[in-house]
């Protein structure tokens, strides 16, 4: 209503202050949009990297259908399983409402590419065939069949490329021989689950065969035990009973909290969490400095002017919000042309390292916030001079 | 006590300004008493370092007085907080030796910057009245241009449009003409001295230049801080 009357709020016209002398040195303006572009992509970045370890870290988390998971308390992360008694998972049956459970082995050996003969690291996931339904991954419900099967291997399709081309092998020649940790197996099948940072390649066998390349992990321990309850089952309750009944050092979890604990592995106990944040809040210094100098320059520069308004009758509180103002132009100036870049990048970068990197809304809205805090705080920090201005000055 | 004469858009009774303390105290205003009343443009001569600019300070609303009493447009500035004094600031006009235009707003956005402090104003009625007060300073072509393809004459025309538009009670002038060659700086003195007679609003001129003191109603000496007639 305040527009259609005629009469704005001085917070239109100190807006309108601050585009006019932002747009009116537009070299000025374009490269302080570039300060503003350069911390934007900077800060897309760590936490697209960031976002892809997680999301790439937790894919099998994610991937497998289960209600509860079991660990050994000192398991820290998928590749760094700690075995539990297997008795233990069996002893779940026992509770109410649970319906199913399954054992899972998982370790890390060499995969030997059968075109270069060069060696790459593969997760190895073993299970018994029967249960292969706890990993709705495309294609390999038609694969299951042929998992029943002495030292064979399904060879995730989205490994690296280092692996060879296992695809066009099997289209060309049908079931190839490959060398898994020195044992020889053949490959009969693929299917599409993707890449994370420990490894470059998944496989999955079953747990016989698992057990025939990692001769020294025994049937009776378990790496992760995947509970599935009676439909409509209380999770909460079962997870509390769970708890009552197995030692203490059983961890019984949740999908949320299985998922969170691999997170927190990356984010808390390697560097490569810390990296990524310190990248994010070196993005945001860069442009808090670049946005600092544009806004400290511009009321350097028209101190007198600003003094004279003052005299006037102009107050502080308008050009806090001339400067905000200026503050805000600069984070859309720059949000929106580092968005279009970033998206570009992203793609690039999906290429390059097979593990999917997603612009997402939450994403964008998250650095369109840190983007507007930097310059938000460089504005306060460039608003004290002109606050200290006094209109005095003037006379002298 | 200065008694609250509407007539009377300055009085200034035994000011009282020293800058700095202790053994560095330097007095500038040793008890400066004035008036200005509506409808009079009064001249403030002096010597360098006399006290006029800090006195024309005061009057302005830009400094708190130490000492005395002052009251502008009837309004006592003795215990006058930040509030009521930018109240007061926005009463009058000011117009100074320079012109401190916003080089990036052109004439006419710099003249409607000062009517923008006042919610009463439609858009319409902000454009009409600055397009109207430039034209009575003769800039009416020129208000689209920028203050960088303006001469020095013309930006203090500018300014004065900036002083004058939302029809200040007060006016106040510290060396208006300074920067000005003489033709343009007796243009701007009849600008200033037109606006004095025909709207009732009171103006005080500090200036050194003698060929302006034939406009004055009154002309005022102001030595060692104390004014005198």
């Amino acid at each position: 209503m305040i527009f259609l009357t005629g009469q704005k709020s001085s917070f239109y016209f100190a807006f309108r202050l601050a585009w006019r002398q932002l747009w009116h040195d537009k070299i000025r303006f374009v490269t302080a949009s570039f300060g503003v572009i350069f911390a934007c992509i900077l800060v897309f970045m760590q936490i697209g990297f960031k976002n892809a370890l997680f999301e790439s870290a937790t894919l099998l988390q994610r991937t497998m259908v289960g209600d509860l998971y079991l660990q050994d308390e000192q398991s820290e992360a998928l590749w760094r399983l700690v075995p539990f008694p297997r008795q233990h998972l069996y002893r779940a049956l026992s509770i109410e409402g649970v319906d199913d459970v399954t054992a899972l082995y998982a370790s890390q050996a060499a995969w030997k590419n059968p075109v270069t003969g060069v060696n790459r690291t593969a997760l190895i996931l073993g299970i018994d065939p029967t249960k292969v339904n706890i990993f709705p991954l495309v294609g390999l419900n038609d694969e299951k069949e042929k998992l029943q099967m002495r030292d064979v291997v399904l060879f995730d399709s989205f490994s690296r490329p280092e692996f060879g081309p296992v695809q066009k092998l099997l289209k060309d020649h049908g079931e190839f021989p490959v060398e898994v940790s020195g044992q020889r197996l053949d490959v009969v099948g693929t299917f599409k689950m993707g890449i994370t940072f420990s490894a470059d390649g998944n496989l999955i066998v079953n747990d016989r065969t698992f057990f025939k390349i990692f001769p020294m992990k025994s049937a009776m321990g378990v790496d992760v035990g995947v509970i599935t309850l009676k439909n409509g089952d209380d999770v909460s309750r079962v997870q509390v009973q769970l708890r009552h009944l197995l030692p203490k050092n059983i961890n019984v979890l949740t999908k949320e909290e299985y998922i969170a604990d691999e997170k927190a592995y990356w984010n808390d106990i390697t560097p490569i969490g810390y990296i990524f944040n310190f990248g994010v809040i070196m993005g945001l210094f860069v442009g808090l400095v670049i946005v600092y100098q544009v806004l400290f320059n511009d009321i350097t520069n028209h101190l007198h002017e600003y003094a004279t308004l003052k005299a006037m009758g102009y107050d502080n509180a308008y050009f806090v919000k001339v400067v905000l103002s200026a503050a805000s132009i600069l984070v859309f100036a720059g949000f929106v042309p580092g968005w279009v870049l970033c998206f570009g990048l992203y793609s690039l970068v999906e290429k390059s390292i097979f593990i999917e990197m997603n612009l997402t809304f939450e994403k964008s809205v998250l650095t369109f916030c840190l983007l507007l805090v930097m310059c938000f705080i460089s504005a306060v920090l460039a608003v004290r001079k002109l606050k200290a201005a006094s209109p005095v000055d003037v006379f002298q | 006590m200065i008694k609250n004469d509407p007539s009377y858009l300055i009085r200034a009774s035994n000011l009282i300004y020293d800058y700095g303390t202790g053994d560095l105290t330097q007095s500038v205003l040793k008890g400066a008493n004035l008036e200005v009343c509506s409808g009079e443009f009064v001249i403030l001569a002096g010597p360098s370092g006399s006290g006029k600019s800090t006195l024309l300070s005061l009057i302005g609303a830009l400094r708190k007085i130490q000492g005395g009493e002052l009251s502008i447009v009837g309004c006592d500035l003795r215990d006058a907080d930040d509030i009521v004094m930018r109240k007061i600031r926005r009463q009058v006009g000011y117009v100074f030796q320079q012109h401190n235009l916003l080089g990036f707003l052109t004439a006419l956005q710099n003249v409607e910057m000062t009517l923008e402090m006042f919610s009463d104003y439609s858009e319409r009625e902000r454009h009409d009245l600055a397009v109207q007060t430039l034209q009575s300073v003769g800039l009416r072509r020129q208000m689209d241009s920028y203050s960088s393809q303006l001469s020095v004459g013309q930006k203090q025309r500018v300014a004065i449009a900036r002083s004058l538009v939302h029809q200040p009670k007060v006016i106040l002038a510290d060396e208006p003409t300074a920067s000005l060659d003489s033709k343009t700086g007796l243009q701007v003195v009849e600008i200033l001295h037109g606006m004095v007679k025909n709207t009732g609003c009171g103006a005080l001129i500090v200036t050194h230049d003698h060929r302006i003191f034939e406009y004055a109603d009154r002309i005022l000496n102001i030595e060692d801080g104390v004014v005198t007639s």
